[in-house]
C-alpha cells in the first residue's frame, strides 16, 4: 500500500472513465502499482454498474434492435485477447499503459540538469512529462498554478510535503513553492501533469521561465 | 441508456456494444469484473464514444480491456467480482442522497467531480468531502470483504 495513494475523487473519475487523457494516465500508472487503489477502482466500477442494474429499463423499441445486433453477431469475429504492448528497449521500467506513449522517444537533458521526454498526448490541455533526476539532484524550486499530479515510477523524491516512492501519487501543492530531491540509489524516474505552465522560482526559476512561457521546457 | 442520447443513438450504442462484448469476449476475465459490470463499461464507452466530448482520451475508450495487464493481477485475484458486484450493490442502497447524486453524476452524465462541483455550485471542498464519505464506505466494505474469505 503506498504512503500518497491518489485523493478519492480522482479515483471516481478515473474509474467513470471521465478524466482527460493526461489525468488518466497518472491515475492509471498509480492504480497499475497499488494494490488498494485498485482495488477501490475495480469496486467503483462496479458500484457504477450497480447504479445501472437500478434504472428502469425504457421501452423503446429495443427489442427489434437486439435482434437485429443478434443477427449479425455471426458474422462477427470472437478476437484474441490483445497482446501485452511489449517493454520497450531503455524503457523496462515503464509500466504496460506508458509504452504506447514511449516510441521512438528518447530522453533530453534540460536546462537545470534533469531529462526530460514529453509525451505527445491527443488532448491538449495537459502538459505531461516523464522526468529523470539523478540521485540527490534537485527540480529548480517551483510553485503551481494549477494541479499538478505526480506518480513515481523508479527511485523516490522528498519534498516539504514527504517522502514518495514508486507508485506513490503526489497532488500538486497549490501556491507554495517546492523544491523535490531525488532520494539516493536509482535516478528517479516520475510522471508528472500539469494542466497549465508552473511558474519557476529561485535563481533556476528565473532563468528558465522565459523557456517554460515559451513551451520550451 | 439514459445521458443525453435520444432512443435511436441508444439502440445504436447497445448494439454496438454488443457487438464489442462478443468480439472481446475472449478477453472477459472474471478474476477484475463481473460480467455485468464489464459490459456496462463497454456500453458506457461506446456512448461516450458516440458523444463524441472533445478532449476525451483515446486511452479509456477499451481501457477496460487493454490497460490492466495481468502483470499487475496475481495479488488480488483470489476475491470474486461478483462478489464485489452484491456489496457494492448493497452499499449503494445505503449512501446518502447527498453522496449518491455525485456518485451518479460521474457515471451516468460523464461529469468529474470538478464540473459536478460547478453544476450544484458547491465548493470543490463539499464535493470532495462527499466523495471521500461514499468511498470511505467502500473502503469498509472492501476490507470486510478480505476479512470474509
Amino acid at each position: 500500500m503506498s504512503r500518497h495513494p491518489a485523493p478519492d475523487e480522482l479515483l471516481l473519475d478515473y474509474a467513470a472513465g471521465v478524466l482527460p487523457e493526461g489525468p488518466a494516465l497518472a491515475v492509471a500508472l498509480h492504480v497499475g502499482i497499488d494494490p488498494v487503489s485498485r482495488r477501490i477502482v475495480d469496486g467503483l466500477r462496479e458500484a457504477g454498474a450497480a447504479l445501472i442494474d437500478r434504472e428502469p429499463a425504457a421501452d423503446d423499441g429495443g427489442d427489434a434492435a437486439l435482434e437485429q445486433a443478434m443477427a449479425r453477431l455471426d458474422s462477427v469475429p470472437v478476437e484474441e485477447p490483445p497482446a501485452l504492448e511489449a517493454a520497450c528497449p531503455g524503457f523496462e521500467w515503464a509500466p504496460t499503459p506508458l509504452r504506447p506513449y514511449l516510441a521512438g522517444k528518447a530522453w533530453k537533458r534540460v536546462l537545470g540538469g534533469f531529462d526530460e521526454i514529453r509525451l505527445g498526448l491527443h488532448g491538449g490541455t495537459h502538459r505531461v512529462s516523464l522526468l529523470r533526476l539523478p540521485p540527490g539532484k534537485g527540480l529548480p524550486a517551483h510553485r503551481h498554478l494549477a494541479d499538478e499530479f505526480t506518480v513515481v515510477l523508479q527511485g523516490g523524491y522528498t519534498d516539504n510535503t514527504g517522502n514518495y516512492g514508486v507508485g506513490d501519487f503526489a497532488v500538486g501543492p497549490g501556491p507554495e513553492e517546492h523544491r523535490p530531491v531525488a532520494d539516493p540509489g536509482e535516478p528517479c524516474i516520475a510522471l508528472i501533469v500539469v494542466e497549465k505552465p508552473i511558474v519557476l522560482t529561485g535563481v533556476w526559476g528565473r532563468l528558465i521561465n522565459p523557456f517554460v512561457r515559451s513551451g520550451w521546457v | 441508456m439514459k445521458g443525453g442520447a435520444d432512443a435511436e443513438a441508444a439502440q445504436e450504442v447497445a448494439q454496438e456494444a454488443l457487438i464489442l462484448v462478443w468480439r472481446k469476449a475472449a478477453s472477459f476475465d472474471r478474476g477484475r469484473a463481473s460480467a455485468a459490470t464489464w459490459i456496462y463499461t463497454i456500453a458506457r464507452n461506446k456512448r461516450i464514444d458516440l458523444l463524441r466530448r472533445s478532449g476525451k482520451p483515446p486511452i479509456d475508450a477499451e481501457d477496460w480491456l487493454t490497460i490492466f495487464s495481468p502483470e499487475y493481477d496475481s495479488a488480488d485475484k483470489s476475491i470474486s467480482a461478483g462478489q464485489t458486484y452484491t456489496r457494492m450493490k448493497e452499499l449503494m442502497e445505503g449512501l446518502s442522497a447527498d453522496q449518491l447524486v455525485v456518485i451518479r453524476k460521474a457515471f451516468f452524465e460523464d461529469k468529474t467531480h470538478t464540473d459536478i462541483a460547478e453544476e450544484l455550485a458547491l465548493p470543490l471542498g463539499t464535493v470532495k468531502s462527499r466523495i471521500r464519505l461514499a468511498l470511505g464506505r467502500l473502503r469498509e466494505a472492501l476490507v470486510r470483504e478480505e476479512e470474509d474469505r
